[in-house]
Order: structure tokens, then sequence, then C-alpha cells
């Protein structure tokens, strides 16, 4: 028994691979160039679709908005310090940040709490987040202007500001497969 | 229950846009209803609003994006229903976070309380528990100036409430189902009825996701929840008050009363509450 299911797994295993091989390959044909790993179960928009120009403000209350990440791609994150599976991804958004932030991605985490940062202040503190910044969103008028069903949310958005796909629910952003594509994405033309 | 028993009444629906609050809302508008349906969540409520312009209930209906947590958003949504509508009659306060909000997962592998944080019990205690509080307390004027009305409050199982790892979710629905019978009590003789109706088990709605591994069609459908809530709003139920239906038990078949014989009893703990210690005897409203 042992033997042939072995024998059956190193016949299988191949044929598998070479199906996500091809299905890969059709996949990546399409106007999101790279292909997402399981890991991270976007849906994608084809073609993207646009998205108004968001505003929120930042720990000090200056107003800023999406179109200051112009050019980069963003990985938009809403979340709030009530909501257990977003406090449990947020560390892995903050390790995605560390490794891949900068001129052509930045990972943009913006709080959904009512209370803005009277509710996401201490929580920060002692989270410990140092590479992610704090963004409140006031009235929460961001969330709503996306049509976020739950939390958490994330868009995936192009250079052109466009929103490429979005994932809700939590994920680990920071995996092997996740850091590869998100580099994939921010090296593409 | 029979078409429009409802006609010329107006009711507000939290969490209108959710799982069991679309099939109340719909159910209130086929029976003559008009609806105001509250929601937090912004995008399910502008969906839910759609659709049901598209069929053609646009007059009958107002979307209120507000979150109950918030007093100030309870008072403003009761005047604005009350400005579009006239009047308000019946309140169901559906609207509550599940465990979800602290894990995803939280059947499979229990929730621990280290995990609970303070943001995360308060927020749920601010929904669950509280805004039922700012709701009513906000309706409460309207339905006491007219001499009727409805207060419906969506709780839990028993089971739910008690079990380990389901806090702050089950303590906050037992907070809830002991204020309605007290809150029964208050408005007693003002024909104001409070009333809880509980699905009796875990429910097919988004606040029980796939990932909690139940078999779906196991699950208690939401449209369940409908029948007795009907018949709660009617005025056949104008005697009912200080009540809890479980609507798993109550079967749609039979005449409301010969269903209410089975899946109704009172709300809370009357039993465990018989007998008080209490200087001089009993209080009044024992």
């Amino acid at each position: 028994m042992t033997i042939t299911a072995a024998a059956l797994a190193g016949f299988v295993a191949p044929l598998i691979v070479a199906v996500w091989l091809v299905q890969s390959t059709l996949q990546s044909a399409g106007e999101h160039l790279a292909t997402a790993p399981d890991s991270l179960p976007f849906t994608f928009h084809d073609p993207a679709l646009p998205l108004p120009d968001l505003g929120f403000s930042d720990s000090e209350g200056r107003a800023v908005t999406l179109a200051d990440f112009g050019g980069r791609v963003v990985l938009f994150n809403l979340w709030a310090t009530w909501c257990g599976p977003c406090l449990h991804e947020l560390p892995s958004l903050d390790r995605l940040q560390a490794v891949l932030g900068g001129t052509g991605f930045t990972v943009v985490a913006l709080s959904q709490d009512r209370a803005g940062l009277a509710e996401v202040g201490p929580y920060w503190e002692r989270a410990g987040l140092d590479h992610l910044t704090v963004y409140v969103d006031d009235g929460m008028a961001a969330g709503r202007a996306i049509g976020a069903l739950g939390l958490p949310t994330t868009l995936l958005i192009g250079r052109d500001g466009r929103e490429l796909g979005r994932l809700e629910g939590p994920a680990e952003w920071d995996s092997p497969a996740a850091l590869n594509y998100f580099r994939t994405l921010e090296r593409e033309p | 229950m029979s078409v429009a028993v409802l006609s010329g009444k107006t009711a507000i629906v939290t969490g209108g846009a959710g799982g069991i609050g679309r099939v109340l809302v719909r159910a209130l508008i086929e029976a003559g209803a008009r609806v105001a349906i509250l929601d937090a969540d912004g995008g399910g409520l502008e969906h839910f609003a759609r659709a049901l312009d598209d069929d053609g209930h646009e007059a009958a209906t107002l979307a209120v994006r507000m979150d109950v947590s918030d007093p100030d958003d309870c008072a403003a949504s009761v005047a604005r229903t009350r400005e579009r509508f006239g009047a308000i009659h019946i309140l169901i306060n559906n609207a509550a976070l599940g465990m979800g909000v602290v894990r995803t997962n939280h059947i499979t592998d229990p929730v621990r309380i280290d995990e609970i944080t303070p943001e995360i019990w308060q927020r749920v205690a601010a929904v669950n528990f509280s805004g039922p509080f700012y709701m009513t307390r906000a309706a409460a004027p309207h339905f006491l100036a007219r001499g009727w009305g409805r207060v419906i409050n969506i709780t839990t199982s028993f089971f739910t409430m008690l079990r380990g790892s389901y806090a702050p979710y089950g303590p906050c629905k037992a907070g809830l189902e002991a204020w309605s019978a007290g809150l029964a009590k208050e408005f007693a003789g003002q024909g104001i009825t409070v009333n809880v109706v509980v699905p009796g088990g875990p429910t097919d709605t988004p606040m029980v996701p796939p990932v909690s591994g139940f078999d779906r069609a196991a699950l208690i459908r939401p449209e369940a929840m409908a029948p007795p809530i009907l018949w709660l709003c009617s005025s056949a139920a104008d005697q009912i008050t200080g009540a809890r239906i479980v609507a798993a038990k109550w079967d749609p078949a039979l005449e409301p009363e010969a269903a209410a014989a089975v899946a109704l009893a009172p709300s809370g703990w009357p039993d465990l509450a018989r007998d008080p210690v209490w200087p001089g005897g009993r209080p009044e409203d024992g």
C-alpha cells in the first residue's frame, strides 16, 4: 500500500505542477501580469477599476489622499483596533513594509475606528509596528467610498491609482510567496 | 401570516443589510410595512438598497448608514425615519458582531482570553449590548406618545451565552436578554411590547463564516426568523410581552398561536428570579 501510494504521488505530483504551470501561464497573460499565490486569494478586476481620491489623515492630523502615494504599487489595508483578524495580520503587513516599502511599493494601513487617533494611538504604541504609518479615517468615509464589506479588506492598487483587485479577510502578507509576488509586481513595467 | 398585516406601520431594522436583517426587511415590506434599514456596512447597505429599488420597493424603504454603538447616530437615524415615514412603530434590534471579530476560525480553535483585547471587548459590548439600548432609548418617546410600539431584540441561544470561549458575544447577548425582560415590565400596560427572538442555533449567515467548518445545509435558515417576528409585530400579539421565541421551533404551517405554544417562553431567567432575598418580603415589580 505504502509503495503504491508513494508511486502514485510520484506520478501525480509532476502532473499537478504541470497543470499549475499551464494555469499560471494562462493567467499571467491577463492584465495583472504576475499571478498571485493561492495564499493571497485576491479577487481581481479586469480591467482595473478607477478609485475615488480617498482622503484621510495622519497621526498629526494632516490631510492625506491616496494620490499622495501615486506612482507606487499600494497595498491599501482597512483595519480597526476591535477587529481581531486585522490585528493578527498587521504585523505581517508591517514586515512586508519593512522589506519592500519604498519608492516602488508601499503598504497603507487605514484605521476604521470611529474615534480615530483616540483609539488607534494607544494601540499603535503597544503594538510596536515600526514600519507602518498610522492613518485614520474620520467618519469612515474612505471605507464607505470603496464599498468594503467587512474588515479586514485589502485593496491592491496599481501605479496608475486604479484598483487591480481586493482581498476580503486576513492573510499572511510576508510569506515567501507573498514577498515574491509583491516584488514581481513592483518590478513590472 | 396573511399579507399586509403591517400595512401603515413603520419598522426600523438594525443590521438590516446583514444575513438575518435582509430577510426581516423583505418580510416586513411584504407584510405592508415601511422599513428603515440601518447598517454600518456601507457597501452591503448600498447593494441591498439598490436591489430593493430594483424590486420596486423604493417608496417603502429608507437606507441609513450608521453605527449602533454611537448614541448620536441612533438618535439621528430614528429622527430620519420619523421624518421620512411620519411615525415609528416597530424596532428590531438585530445588529451584532459575531465572534469572528476576535478570530474567524473560533469554532474549530476556541478563543483564549488573551486574544480578546480591551478594544475588541468594548467594541462588541458597544454594538451588541449598548446599541439596542441607544436605539430603544431614541425610539421609546415615539412609542410612548402613540401608546403602541414593538421592541424585538435578537439575542442568542442560552447554550451560546454560557459556553466557554464565547466571550464577549455570549455574555453581551445574555445582558441584552436580561434587559429585554426588565424593559417588558417597565413598558407593561403602555401598549409597548418587548420580546426576544433567537434563531435557536448557528444560522446560515455571514456571521457564521465558511471557515467555521459547519455543514451549511445543517444550519438554521435565516428565513426561519420572519414568521414569529411578523406575528410579534402584528396586532394579534398585542398582549405578548416579555417573551422569547425560538425561531427554529416555530412551525410556520401552524396558526401563530399554535406555533407559539411550542416555541414561546418567558425571556430571561424568571424561574431563577422567583425567590429574591429582599427586605420586607418582595419588591413590587418581581
